[in-house]
């Protein structure tokens, strides 16, 4: 049977499609995300989805019959369930959407939240957070303590920051006015 | 290809979680689809900033993580990208348990 043949074959008119923005009932609360119930069909909205800034206990935020707006983000196969974020709907609260509007090479201060693995997590005071390979970072740096850093990388919808140390950075934005390495070289 | 593979894991509130790195983690604790872990650090501290209990983090040579997925002890999963989010069906933790002592694991305190 043909590709064709077989979509107008399984085509439901209930049928969720990616990225469509769909309403659905809270049943179901757990730790890690929120089921909702649409049309019959399951959609989980895992914590991280869930909102920008407020990292609360989902349980304190949400009850069973919420109706409660979700972006369908994608499809797990494994099981059948649809993947959702509520988070995303709201792109004026996205904290690395203002990171996207500053000039590149900006030197922010944040503040070293994880050494674990092979990346340190700096978060910044916007609630956003990134980070930055543990080869590219001075070895001082320690858990707490305030850093400069320059944004190397940034997927604004997903909420992902790839940062460098700035003093490792070539060509840093220091009150407005650029600093390149050669400069850096003749201070 | 990166010769090591790190898979992340947020505990839940409530979990001994530096005791699941000594001593691997109990298929009675995580029936079912048992312990999902994530390759990216980043998705792990999303749902540490919700369980505040820290990260567990688990490194495995690439040799002994693609036997443990070609066996079906690690399940790769689509919450996110492909190659990012796994289980370990509580079936097959005492073998993904007994694997973890020849990597090396660490938990990092909230």
């Amino acid at each position: 049977m043909l590709l064709r043949e077989t979509l107008s074959c399984d085509m439901n008119k209930n049928m969720v499609e990616i990225g469509n923005i769909i309403e659905g009932t809270v049943d179901r609360i757990e730790p890690y995300g929120l089921f909702l119930n649409h049309a019959g069909g399951k959609v989980v909205v895992l914590g991280p989805e869930v909102s920008w800034h407020d990292h609360r206990n989902l349980r304190d935020r949400f009850k069973i019959r919420d109706v409660l707006r979700v972006l369908v983000l994608r499809y797990n196969y494994k099981d059948d369930v649809y993947v959702g974020s509520i988070r995303r709907l709201h792109p004026e609260l996205n904290p690395y959407r203002d990171l996207s509007r500053l000039r590149p090479g900006t030197v922010l201060q944040g503040k070293v939240t994880s050494l674990a693995g092979d990346e340190v997590t700096v978060a910044l005071p916007n609630g956003a957070f990134g980070h930055v390979p543990k080869y590219r970072a001075p070895s001082h740096w320690a858990r707490g303590q305030m850093v400069p850093v320059v944004i190397t990388a940034l997927e604004v919808d997903e909420g992902r920051l790839w940062l460098d140390a700035a003093e490792s950075y070539p060509n840093k934005t220091v009150n407005g006015s650029t600093e390149t390495k050669e400069k850096q070289a003749a201070n | 290809m990166e010769n090591e593979v790190i898979l992340w894991k947020a505990p839940q509130l409530g979990r001994r979680a530096e005791q699941e790195i000594v001593d691997g983690f109990d298929p009675q604790q995580y029936p079912g689809n048992g312990p999902y872990f994530t390759t990216v650090k980043a998705i792990a501290e999303g749902f540490a900033s919700i369980y505040g209990n820290g990260l567990q983090e688990i490194h495995f040579s690439r040799m002994v993580f693609d036997n443990l997925v070609a066996r079906g002890v690690i399940v790769a999963d689509t919450f996110y990208d492909p190659n990012e989010s796994y289980c370990v069906p509580a079936a097959r933790l005492t073998e993904f348990n007994e694997a973890m002592k020849q990597g090396r694991c660490f938990y990092e305190k909230p």
